[in-house]
């Protein structure tokens, strides 16, 4: 019975671990332009860009080689992210309501790309500006909470808040004076969050920190079960709170700020894969945490795969990440019920 | 004794408030007035002549020079003139642009009521996109609302604003109807004998090289009128994000850029991804022209703009010439004189 048990669960975590595989190897075959699919698997291996494939048109083998396969990879890595950071906040924060945006990352990450649209005008400098931005606002929150002398995990959550405000505000400013006929649009769908127009150069700082951020959360995924069971706990336990969740949340606003300045705002999915994770695994880090990463990165590409190909025009992610993934959740809640 | 002093005091304030008011105002030989129906089918009644118009609207400040009435702007939104050359270019037609220009009191989102009143003006034309019409409607004074965004509508709009700035204006306005109208059968004349498949497809990309112009706008518009296919002619709405998978299916032979919003042909011709497109590999990238208003806007330079893509995309059918036709448009309805150097500048197809 209870091998049985083991038997299943441990086919599903094999199942979910292979989803991002499965998941990429159908992402890069969809397209709206239209390739073969043993076409776009022998593009794939075949070496060099171009030239390699003379019964193949260039277009094709160059589409797939520098716009499909760099797209795909950042829904991945962006997802990815997301899931690991969303996981992590929830832990220790103990509070299944937040992801890594309560401290501001996100809203911060968005100003700075507000503001880089309307001054700069460079993919990599809107980027640029987003990353130290996002940095920015976290930085903030927490110098904010120095203010305060006691209970500092909640006095972060409000100044996160309050900086995340401040932070939204000073974007409607920018709206407000931007142009309707340029630079208004521009910010407007950066705010919905968008993977068009991603190449090889915008993924590589990306990809960097997503693989050292993930492979750090791996790491200690145990000690997530310990920091999720409250201070007095942890340090019986002989862990530093304190000092833990500082360095979890320096590397959650890495990886998140990374992400965001690639992909735009995109809320949602770093607040419910760790749920959906959840309902699938249970709360134990220990696989919990490996099983929101590889969600997240499944979701993504699933939600980046709709958006580039279902209608000639470019659907918004942030428009997407919700109307999808809110249904799957309550079919999933339906049929697991399982404690948080 | 002293409240009888102040009774006293007090009702001799106001009979002469009183007497003073009633006193016959100056009125105008014959009231004449104008009762039209604008753009958003509101019958309005408009003082003749108007003397003293607020254009809260870039292109109908457009069409108010078109027809002659520039001089009877108190204060106005460009459109066009915020850049550099398009400033030198708007003082150069108006001398008095810099003392009009209000784009920091007027424009679709913003209204700035007490400037406005403080103008006194006589009409204010406004875009019906405005989103403060209500409120600028306390003032009881005439509001007349612009909606240009098709060839129809924007003849419409044109011969309207003749109609309002009196009879010479209205001559203009018809003048422009007639010209356009010429311009575009010369051009349909002789492309209309290029079959469907032959014709030169073009995509007309915006302020990012991946948003393009929509069926529904005027850029696609120009392009069939100059004897092209918009490749994006399938989208609808406004500007469009896409990706450039699309842009590879619909591989256009001509990519358009317009003259604002930070728009670049270099955007495009330097970035390896868009090596893929024929378009780039060929180097048919171009960017729209524009004197002060970007020709690829519902405007009256407009026409140019068609004037300018038929030559672009059949130079060897069509007999029309950008700088001839530059040169007369803008003297005959900005009464402006563009030197040869001016004109080579514009029409030029690849601008550094």
């Amino acid at each position: 019975m209870l091998n049985k048990i083991f038997e299943r669960k441990g086919w599903k975590l094999t199942f979910i671990l292979l989803l991002p595989l499965i998941i990429f190897i159908i992402s890069i075959m969809l397209g709206r332009y239209n390739i073969g699919p043993f076409d776009v698997i022998r593009i794939l291996f075949s070496t060099g860009l171009g030239e390699g494939l003379p019964d193949i048109p260039n277009i094709a083998q160059q589409l797939i080689l520098r716009i499909r396969l760099p797209r795909i990879l950042a829904a991945l890595l962006v997802g990815a992210s997301f899931g690991a950071t969303g996981t992590a906040f929830q832990a220790i924060f103990k509070n299944p309501l937040v992801d890594s945006n309560i401290l501001g990352v996100t809203s911060g990450a968005g100003f700075g790309a507000s503001l880089a649209i309307l001054l700069l005008s460079e993919q990599w400098q809107i980027q640029v500006s987003a990353f130290i931005f996002g940095l920015l606002a976290v930085f903030l929150a927490f110098l904010g909470s120095r203010l305060y002398k006691s209970t500092p995990i909640l006095v972060l959550t409000l100044m996160g808040i309050l900086i995340g405000s401040l932070f939204s505000s000073l974007t409607a400013l920018l709206k407000y004076v931007a142009d309707p006929l340029d630079a208004l649009p521009a910010i407007t769908f950066w705010l919905l969050g968008s993977l068009t127009g991603i190449t090889w150069d915008n993924i590589g700082v990306l990809g960097v920190v997503t693989i050292i951020g993930v492979i750090f959360f791996m790491m200690i995924r145990w000690r997530l079960n310990i920091l999720s069971l409250g201070d007095s706990e942890a340090k019986t336990l002989g862990i530093n709170p304190t000092s833990n969740k500082v360095i979890i949340i320096i590397a959650a606003t890495l990886m998140t700020a990374a992400a965001v300045s690639v992909s735009g705002v995109i809320g949602w999915v770093g607040l419910v894969i760790p749920h959906a994770g959840r309902l699938l695994v249970g709360p134990n880090h220990k696989s919990l945490l490996p099983v929101s990463v590889c969600l997240g990165a499944a979701y993504m590409m699933i939600i980046d795969d709709i958006a580039r190909t279902l209608l000639p025009g470019e659907i918004p992610l942030g428009v997407l990440t919700g109307l999808i993934g809110v249904p799957i959740l309550i079919i999933l809640m339906r049929r697991n019920r399982t404690g948080w | 004794m002293n409240k009888a002093l102040f009774r006293v005091v007090f009702s001799i304030v106001v009979l002469s408030m009183v007497l003073l008011g009633c006193s016959p105002k100056q009125e105008t030989a014959v009231d004449v007035k104008l009762t039209l129906i604008d753009q958003a089918g509101i019958t309005l009644t408009i003082p003749q002549p108007v003397e003293r118009v607020i254009s809260t609207y870039g292109p109908a400040t457009s069409f108010i020079y078109a027809v002659g009435g520039g001089d009877r702007l108190v204060s106005a939104s460009y459109l066009g003139a915020r850049d550099p050359f398009g400033a030198m270019m708007m003082e150069k037609i108006d001398p008095n642009f810099r003392e009009i220009q209000g784009d920091e009191f007027f424009s679709q989102e913003d209204f700035n009521l007490e400037h406005a009143a403080s103008l006194n003006p006589d009409l204010i034309i406004v875009s019906s996109r405005s989103v403060w019409l209500e409120s600028a409607a306390q003032l009881e004074i005439p509001i007349f609302q612009v909606f240009a965004e098709t060839e129809e509508t924007l003849k419409e709009a044109m011969l309207l604003t003749g109609e309002i700035f009196g009879s010479d204006a209205a001559d203009q306005a018809a003048a422009w109807v007639d010209y356009y109208d010429e311009i575009v059968a010369g051009v349909q004349e002789t492309t209309d004998r290029i079959s469907l498949d032959q014709r030169v497809r073009v995509l007309f990309t915006g302020t990012e090289p991946l948003r393009v112009a929509s069926g529904d706008m005027y850029q696609t518009s120009i392009i069939e009128a100059a004897g092209g296919i918009s490749v994006s002619e399938e989208l609808s709405g406004y500007w469009n994000d896409i990706n450039l998978e699309q842009v590879a299916i619909w591989d256009p032979d001509v990519i358009i850029v317009p003259p604002y919003g930070g728009a670049s042909v270099e955007a495009i011709t330097e970035s390896p991804e868009w090596q893929i497109i024929k378009a780039v590999q060929d180097g048919h990238v171009y960017r729209m022209p524009k004197l002060v208003v970007p020709w690829d806007t519902p405007a009256p330079d407009s026409v140019l703009g068609i004037v300018w893509m038929a030559q672009l995309l059949n130079p060897e059918i069509v007999d029309i010439d950008c700088k001839e036709e530059a040169a007369y448009f803008y003297n005959t309805f900005y009464e402006y004189q563009l030197t040869d150097e001016e004109l080579t500048t514009i029409c030029q197809f690849n601008v550094e």
